[in-house]
């Protein structure tokens, strides 16, 4: 697709597009105007996080790009398709792990492979593959009430990757986890969907995970949500490899972009 | 995680809370059965030394004479039978039907909307005075299971459709993540999610369906142990009734016993 045999680049649809996208809500109390105005693009094998006041639209954002919800006007596209419905391409991360208990680990990260009919020889290889790798192995066969609420997370990621999707969406997905386990956790997730290749979308109110996850934070207004900036996160005091979540969280710019966003986030309008 | 696993070696302190634990329990046993003890041992009492009158309590030594009596013609088998039958089909039925209904108002909240007020005023109806109509329209059998059928039918609508609404949303929404329509969401999140809620239905329906039988016993029947209870009084045989009641209270037991098992077996 990329054109190399004529050594011209075509020109490649961003992996992310959100193209003058507006969403209103309707309901028996009346109307709501939740996203304006919102345009921008995410790169292949990019990370972002989306930022902004709680009612601010930003899990909505991920609710158009999943196909839960379609826009009133504008297009959401991936690789320059618009989003029709939910697609395996496309794997999300809710708040909840909402494992379901009455299945095991294992079966749980074979929900999707069945809702989607797919080889199922195949995904429970790929599902105990990932498993394992993500340090479940040894508790394929247990309940979600055995394990701790980390490894219900990483099993959480095990159900969705085993979709093998190439773009991720986060909502919040650490926000249920005590401060150790969501600092190590998120700073696993993240290296995993780095070492991956994946693109990801992380939404949180939490600035620091914000910053230490992403190459862009996007900062949305209070509603209707409106894209206010977007600030690239790169650590030049860190040397040219950009270190783990927790590393950066020392730097020097680190404190900058925090006051920054956190200036940005308080100011309205 | 926390480990809860027992000390290897229990502690001395461990050992006399155990030995506590065991005769609280013990107690509660020697309770159970001087209750027992105690409520026999008066109604036999009582009536034979003229302090109530035996012709309308009986006796458990007249009881279990008269439940021998039945033994000897020969008819209680028939009867137990007989009813057992009644409460077996009318509940399977309700159960069956009743699941089948709310499965299809989960699917259709339009339909809901326009059935839920007829649900309501149908479930809270006594269903008991329908008896006569029932018997008029389907005969003196027929009426027997519809009773039962509806006395239980309704309560069963009500209890999973309420139970399929309080699915957890966020399971729902996830598999909405991965693809899944209605009927996915439904075998996948819907039904294995309100195992619970199917148990707690199908506990209440065993006893509502005994209730619908012998009720409809009562007005028409040729056999049954509704209809031994209605006999024995009209020919003021109280040993006849009591030893009735008796055997009807063994088998709600035994059925309690048998869901029970069940519940045990499916919500492992």
């Amino acid at each position: 697709m990329t054109g190399d045999t004529t050594g011209r680049p075509l020109a490649v649809p961003p992996k992310i597009e959100f193209r003058n996208v507006e969403l209103h809500y309707f309901s028996t109390k009346g109307e709501t105007h939740a996203v304006s105005d919102m345009n921008f693009t995410v790169n292949k094998g990019e990370f972002i996080s989306i930022v902004g006041q709680s009612g601010c639209g930003k899990s909505t954002l991920l609710s158009l790009l999943c196909g839960l919800m379609q826009t009133t006007s504008g297009q959401v596209l991936i690789d320059g398709k618009p989003v029709k419905g939910p697609s395996p391409q496309v794997g999300f991360m809710l708040q909840h792990d909402s494992l379901f208990e009455w299945r095991t680990i294992l079966e749980n990260a074979l929900l999707g492979p069945e809702i989607r009919g797919m080889d199922m020889p195949a995904a429970r290889a790929r599902a105990e593959r990932i498993l394992t790798n993500y340090g479940l192995g040894q508790f394929l066969h247990h309940r979600p009430t055995q394990l701790s609420g980390g490894m219900r997370q990483r099993a959480a990621l095990g159900r969705t990757m085993c979709m093998e999707p190439d773009i991720l969406l986060l909502d919040e997905p650490f926000s249920a986890l005590d401060f150790q386990t969501r600092m190590s956790i998120s700073e696993e997730i993240g290296e995993i969907i780095r070492r991956e290749g994946k693109t990801a979308i992380l939404v949180t109110h939490d600035i620091p995970e914000a910053i230490a996850m992403a190459d862009r934070v996007i900062v949305l207004s209070p509603r209707p949500g409106r894209l206010k900036n977007i600030h690239e996160i790169t650590f030049p005091s860190l040397g040219e490899v950009r270190p783990g979540c927790m590393a950066v969280r020392d730097a020097e710019e680190f404190k900058d972009y925090f006051h920054t966003i956190w200036t940005e986030m308080e100011s309205d309008g | 995680m926390a480990d809860t696993t027992p000390n290897a070696t229990p502690s001395v302190a461990y050992q006399n809370w155990a030995a506590r634990q065991g005769r609280a329990r013990r107690k509660v046993i020697v309770g159970r059965l001087l209750l027992l003890l105690g409520f026999l041992a008066l109604w036999e009492y009582a009536p034979r030394n003229g302090m109530v009158n035996p012709m309308l309590t009986s006796y458990p030594s007249a009881v279990w004479d008269g439940f021998w009596d039945l033994i000897a013609q020969g008819k209680l088998g028939l009867h137990i039978g007989v009813t057992l039958m009644e409460v077996m089909i009318s509940f399977a039925i309700a159960m069956i039907l009743g699941t089948v209904i709310a499965i299809c108002l989960w699917l259709s909240p339009m339909l809901e909307r326009v059935l839920d007020p007829f649900l309501v005023v149908l479930n809270a109806l006594p269903k008991i005075a329908l008896v006569p109509i029932f018997y008029i329209w389907l005969g003196p059998t027929g009426s027997i299971y519809a009773v039962a059928i509806a006395v239980a039918l309704f309560i069963t609508i009500l209890m999973l459709y309420t139970g399929f609404n309080q699915s957890d949303p966020n399971k729902i929404k996830l598999a909405k993540t991965l693809g899944a329509g209605q009927v996915q969401i439904l075998t996948k999140v819907i039904l294995p999610g309100n195992v619970h809620t199917f148990m707690a239905t199908l506990k209440a329906n065993v006893g509502l369906s005994l209730v619908g039988v012998i009720v409809g016993e009562f007005q028409a029947s040729k056999a049954g142990l509704g209809y031994l209870i209605v006999y024995g009084s009209q020919i003021f045989r109280m040993d006849m009734v009591m030893a009735a009641i008796v055997i009807l209270s063994l088998i709600s037991v035994g059925i309690y016993l048998v869901v029970q098992k069940a519940e045990a077996l499916l919500t492992r």
